[in-house]
Formats: C-alpha cells, structure tokens, sequence
C-alpha cells in the first residue's frame, strides 16, 4: 500500500525532489518502472507527466492507496477524476475588487480525463479560459496557458501578489482558483504543495501591504 | 459463436488466453462514448448466435488495457475475454497490439481511441493525428508541404529533358529499323552538324 503525503496535483508539480520526498520512493520507482518506455528516470516522469498530464490518471491505474490523502488518491487512480476546486490557503487580504473572470477551477483538473461531465465542468466553471483557448489542452498545458492568459493578469499577480488575486471576488466568489493559476504559470509548481512544505509565502506575500497588516483586519 | 472465437484467436496469433465472462477493471482503448451500453447490445442478443468479445492486456502491476465495443456490465450477451500478461516495460507494445487489432481488423476509426492511453504507451510518434492538437497536425502539414515545395523549386527535375532525348532515340531507331539508309544520314549529321543547317535555307 502507497501512502503519499500529499494529493494528486503534484502530477502538475515539476519539481521531482518534492515527488521523491512527498510520494515516497516506493511510489516514486513504480512511476519509473510504469512509464520505463517515455521516461528513464524521475526527472524525465515529471516532465512526460507536467508535459501529458491525462497519462497520470491511466499511470497510477491499480495502484492501492493510503495514508490521509487516500480518498482523492483513489478517486484518481479508479475513476481518473480529481476534484476541481481550490485547495490552497491564502492568507487573508481585505479585497472587494472584482476581475470579471469566471475561473473557479484549479489548474490540477487538468489531471482530470477528459469525459464528456468534465468538459462540462471546465466550461461551466471556467468559462473565462476560452476566451483564450479553444479546448482543454491535452499537452504541454503550462505552454499553452502561458501564451493564452493576457498579459494585465500575470502582471496584477506580480505587481500586487497572489494572495491580493486569491481574494478578489468573482460574484459573491472569490478567486483562489485563479491566484493558483497564476502562480502554477510562473513557477510550474502548485501553490498548495509549496505551502506544505512551507515554501510559499515569501512569494505569495508580494504584496504592497506587510506580513504584519495581513494579520490585523480592521473591522 | 465459436468460428467468431476462432478467428479473433487466430489474428491475435500466439500467447492470448480465452476465457469466459467479462473483463477486469482497467482502462478502456475506446473513449466511452464510443462503447455501446449494456442494454442496447443486449436487444440484440437474446436469443441470438452474438458473442461479445473483449480483448485485454494485462500490464503487471494491476494495470488492464481493455478493448471492446461494450462497456463491461450486467447483459444478456455471453461474453468472452482474451487476455495476455505483458511486463511493465512492454506497455508501448501492449497499447500497439489491440490498436492494431482495433483498427485493422474491428476497422475502428482512429479517432475513437482514447489519446490519453496513446500518450501514456508513447505512441505519440506513430499515431500523431491522435495526439496531437489539430491546429498542429494542420500546422505541421503545411510546413511539411511547403518544404517539399521549396524543394522542388530548388532543384528543377531533369526528367523532361531526358525524356524528350529518350523520345528521340526511340523515333531515331524506328526509323533506322525501318530504313537501313538513314544510318548514313543520322552519321553524316553527327560528323558535321553545321551541315544540317545548309538544309533549311
């Protein structure tokens, strides 16, 4: 049994010592033994994966799972679905302002295998994205959304931080999946698992306002 | 029933075990919405000769490939699987054995196939209009065009040339066979083409 430290959007995760470290080395070189035929070693599994990330699903097929992440990661492995939310945790900013983009999925359910109910759910859910592109891409999505997303986004996410994006609104939403988006596009590194291991938020805090005003919300 | 069984056997050749009833779990070759309900293949065979077949590869490890046109599940259909084992470093030719046999022999339209699986067998390379966004398999055939274009212009074939020489020759020899007193002519042109000319003026 495989007790991964953490869920399966570190298949979006391109940072192979994070996978040695999170997943375990027994997940680890069943992945290399798995994929031997695209990939000879880690770093080039990472990469194969970040580059399709569909294969993931079909990789971890039959795998039996652990551990607190056991749910999600049999979700995946049995169903090739992963839940489309947000799952970090931004540090809280005061924000009414409103985008007018509608992007309430993560950027992990691209892990997601394409059926019909989850195609539904990217349009429905994310709608903004295909003004964009025309489909979900099926490879090498980190290029294809950094050429796709307008340039007045990616520059609001460095000029004001992520965490100022997380908490602005869409509706009466906010836009955590989005800030995920954005730091996934600079980095190629999901912001929930950089959290976890506490590399984050010097990042996540280029803000204009300190650590210090975060924390003190005037009522 | 059994000619069917027979026949699957004998194309899939040498190594496949059949077996009665359904399939184990696994990923599907075709996309689901490709693969008929249970049901709707069960009003077929009632009391029919129909069998539905199953085609399956079996990576060690737990992880089953499985073609056919069916989906797996409760039906009136007997059902029959060929299975085969495959070592985890196989996979490419465990995904290349049941595209072959889905496409060449169930005449499967390529698009049917799930890309994910062709992506994860690393098959990209052979089967590129599956995986491939269309704008790039587009993209890609306009270039490859293009450059056969720009080949041609660069190079102007010889062909015409020597085919007016060869056109030539031939009408030459016939003419030679014909009359043995034109290999005279032919010989005094060659010595002294100038001479022609005298001819026309």
């Amino acid at each position: 049994m495989l007790k991964p430290k953490t869920d399966p959007c570190i298949f979006l995760h391109g940072e192979p010592e994070d996978w040695r470290l999170l997943l375990g080395e027994d997940f680890v070189n069943e992945l290399i033994r798995r994929l031997k035929h695209v990939a000879g070693d880690l770093d080039q599994v990472v990469r194969y994966i970040l580059d399709n990330p569909g294969v993931a699903g079909i990789a971890v097929r039959g795998l039996v799972f652990g551990g607190p992440f056991r749910e999600e990661w049999r979700l995946f492995a049995e169903g090739g679905y992963v839940d489309p939310g947000a799952r970090t945790r931004w540090p809280y900013m005061p924000n009414e302002e409103q985008l007018g983009l509608r992007i309430q999925i993560s950027p992990c359910f691209l892990l997601a295998s394409l059926s019909r109910e989850v195609n539904y759910v990217w349009r429905n859910r994310a709608s903004s994205l295909f003004k964009w592109v025309s489909a979900v891409p099926r490879s090498k999505p980190l290029e294809v959304f950094k050429e796709a997303f307008p340039a007045w986004l990616r520059e609001v996410a460095q000029s004001r931080g992520y965490a100022w994006v997380a908490w602005t609104r869409w509706r009466d939403r906010r836009n955590r999946a989005l800030a995920e988006w954005l730091y996934w596009l600079d980095t190629g590194r999901m912001p929930h698992i950089d959290a976890a291991l506490g590399r984050m938020y010097e990042t996540a805090l280029r803000t204009k306002k300190s650590a210090a005003e975060v924390l003190y919300v005037p009522s | 029933m059994a000619s069917v069984l027979k026949e699957v056997e004998a194309r899939l050749g040498e190594g496949w075990r059949m077996q009665w009833g359904p399939p184990p779990r696994g990923v599907y070759l075709l996309k689901e919405v490709y693969m008929a309900e249970p049901e709707e293949a069960s009003a077929y065979c009632g009391e029919g000769d129909l069998v539905v077949v199953y085609i399956v590869s079996a990576l060690e490890g737990g992880l089953n490939v499985v073609y056919g046109r069916v989906k797996p599940g409760l039906s009136k259909c007997p059902m029959a699987t060929f299975m085969r084992r495959f070592a985890k470093s196989e996979a490419r030719q465990a995904v290349k054995t049941l595209i072959d046999f889905a496409t060449g022999v169930d005449k499967v339209p390529l698009f049917q196939i799930n890309p994910e699986l062709i992506r994860f067998a690393g098959l990209c390379d052979e089967y590129p209009v599956v995986c491939e966004d269309p704008v790039v398999v587009v993209s890609k055939l306009v270039a490859a065009s293009a450059r056969r274009q720009r080949q041609r212009e660069a190079e102007p074939p010889p062909r015409p040339q020597t085919w007016l020489l060869e056109e030539l020759v031939k009408i030459l020899r016939e003419k030679i066979e014909l009359d043995a007193g034109f290999v005279e002519i032919v010989k005094k042109i060659v010595e002294d083409p100038e001479r022609l000319r005298g001819c026309y003026v």
